[in-house]
């Protein structure tokens, strides 16, 4: 890897990138207020489950194959993708903190490189032929900045994992040792998660997450919240 | 458009099914499939046992191991809309088993349809290729302003089964939909709990021109989940969703309900509701303990629907 692209991946999967996803718990915030994670197991199995069985076998399969049309300078199969991803996201409150994130990576992106990929996908956000999914402007983002599929995957599940980790210490369920030593221990799991995807197409991808799902889904009647999911 | 019914149908034997048809020359899309029944609405009748208005079953195909009830009319004061059960004389699902099933609502039909009792999916040997798994497919489409209500029975996972389901919905932009489904993780009753090898269960809705407007895909692995000792499983092992979709009715108003009214609000459920994308329309996910408290929770949603469509009130189903 390039020393400029080592520091690009640095700089992209730093959470102090201001993308908006600090603003996500992803329906942890609900459950913790719910009693149902109490402990630090409790957030090492909700990011397990979410990572294997929604972010990594949907969004991530995603992103792979935007890097892919993006690398192809395909277009219009990053504008098929962005659609699949809104159509087969089927909790509005995902689809709304996507499009938010994803808009808001892109704003910072285009500030920091000078792309020519990401201003015609900024274009088409503008017309109405995209929604802006964020796993979609990161697979765009990490391309036209020079990273391989598999650094801006690892990049995306980083930014993601340190998030939920993020929001679990702001709201006190973890301290920061407990933080950092759960980050080092999920590594191998993103490792594999990363490579579990190199085979699939996006006929492949599912999510199984239903209690999650319901935490998400009942968020927003929370009589009071830190983040937006 | 409606379909006028020309004579009485009568059962004909095609191929290795039953074909039943009244409008449309045997064999219509339907020799391909093991069940398929087009159901339209009467426009003017030879047959005096139907009204115009009333929906009735114009083509129906069935080979083993499906049968098509007679048509049944539960709305008080109103017969328009057809009740009809899919009855499968088979024990269950098993290995090997290639079911393909379709269904066609044409414009301004309703049409309630259900199954007698839980699907059982059996074990199927690892050892044999050919009986290791099992597939389920339905292909149905819903005309103009038709109404399907689509509420089957649960889906129970035996040990060892593994069972690959798809449905695609096709869904005219004014027609109306209703789908339930209770997947049950195997016979709770004897402690058997996630010995099932894999379910998967996809499906998509797509418009007249063949656009994706929502789709689901679900993968739930038994043996080998390893999550299903967590909370996240465990605490309500069985999983249920409902789709609707309702064109020209305001979400707010079943959203509303569902949050606000005591019937719905069971301490028995996890649930949760969000708009679908792309479409006016509901995705409810419900977990608990108990089959009996998710249907009926179906059963009040449904008829939280009707009452919000003003549509007659949803009678009791006999089973």
């Amino acid at each position: 890897m390039f020393a400029d692209q080592r520091w690009s991946l640095m700089q992209l999967s730093d959470s102090f990138f201001p993308s908006g996803s600090f603003t996500l718990s992803h329906g942890l915030e609900s459950l913790i207020q719910s009693q149902e994670i109490r402990s630090t197991q409790d957030l090492r199995d909700f990011l397990e489950l979410i990572l294997h069985n929604k972010i990594g076998s949907m969004d991530v399969v995603a992103l792979r194959q935007a890097h892919r049309a993006s690398a192809n300078n395909d277009n219009r199969e990053i504008q098929a993708i962005d659609a699949l991803l809104f159509a087969r996201t089927l909790l509005q409150p995902n689809r709304d903190s996507q499009c938010k994130s994803g808009r808001a990576l892109l704003m910072v992106s285009r500030s920091t490189w000078n792309s020519p990929k990401l201003d015609a996908i900024h274009t088409c956000i503008q017309i109405g032929k995209m929604h802006g999914l964020h796993p979609i402007i990161f697979a765009v983002v990490g391309q036209s900045i020079g990273l391989d599929e598999d650094n801006t995957i690892f990049a995306f599940l980083h930014g993601f994992l340190t998030g939920v980790c993020g929001a679990a210490l702001r709201l006190g369920l973890i301290g920061h040792i407990n933080a950092q030593i759960l980050l080092k221990e999920m590594a191998p799991q993103l490792e594999m998660i990363t490579q579990k995807t190199i085979g699939m197409d996006l006929d492949d991808m599912w999510s199984c997450t239903p209690l999650i799902d319901i935490a998400q889904m009942t968020h927003g009647a929370l009589p009071q919240h830190l983040f937006l999911n | 458009m409606t379909s006028t019914l020309l004579a009485t149908p009568t059962n004909q034997q095609s191929g290795q099914g039953i074909e039943n048809s009244t409008t449309n020359p045997p064999g219509t899309r339907a020799n391909t499939l093991d069940f398929y029944a087009r159901v339209g609405c009467a426009s003017a009748s030879a047959d005096l046992t139907v009204r115009s208005g009333q929906t009735f079953v114009a083509q129906q195909y069935t080979a083993y191991p499906f049968r098509l009830s007679r048509t049944f009319r539960l709305d008080p004061g109103d017969n328009r809309r057809a009740y009809l059960y899919l009855m499968n004389s088979a024990p269950g699902i098993f290995g090997g088993d290639r079911l393909t099933l379709g269904l066609t609502a044409e414009a301004n039909t309703r049409l309630y349809l259900t199954d007698q009792a839980a699907t059982k999916v059996h074990k199927m040997p690892v050892t044999d290729a050919t009986v290791a798994r099992a597939q389920l497919a339905w292909q149905i489409t819903v005309g103009a302003g038709a109404s399907l209500e689509f509420v089957p029975e649960p889906l129970m996972l035996y040990a060892d089964a593994q069972l690959y389901q798809s449905t695609t919905i096709t869904l005219h932009p004014s027609s109306r939909l209703f789908l339930s489904e209770i997947i049950v993780p195997g016979r709770l009753a004897r402690a058997e709990y996630y010995q099932f090898r894999e379910y998967q269960n996809r499906l998509q809705v797509l418009a007249p021109d063949g656009t994706l407007l929502f789709g689901d895909a679900m993968r739930l692995t038994g043996q080998s989940n390893a999550f299903k000792d967590s909370f996240f499983f465990a605490k309500y092992p069985l999983i249920s969703n409902i789709f609707i979709v309702l064109p020209n009715i305001d979400l707010d108003t079943i959203s509303h309900e569902l949050a606000t009214n005591p019937q719905l609000n069971s301490p028995h459920l996890l649930t949760g509701a969000s708009p679908l994308p792309n479409c006016n329309g509901l995705l409810i996910k419900v977990m608990g303990e108990r089959v009996d408290h998710i249907q009926t929770y179906i059963s009040q949603v449904l008829a939280c629907v009707r009452t919000i469509s003003n549509e007659p009130d949803l009678p009791h189903i006999p089973k």
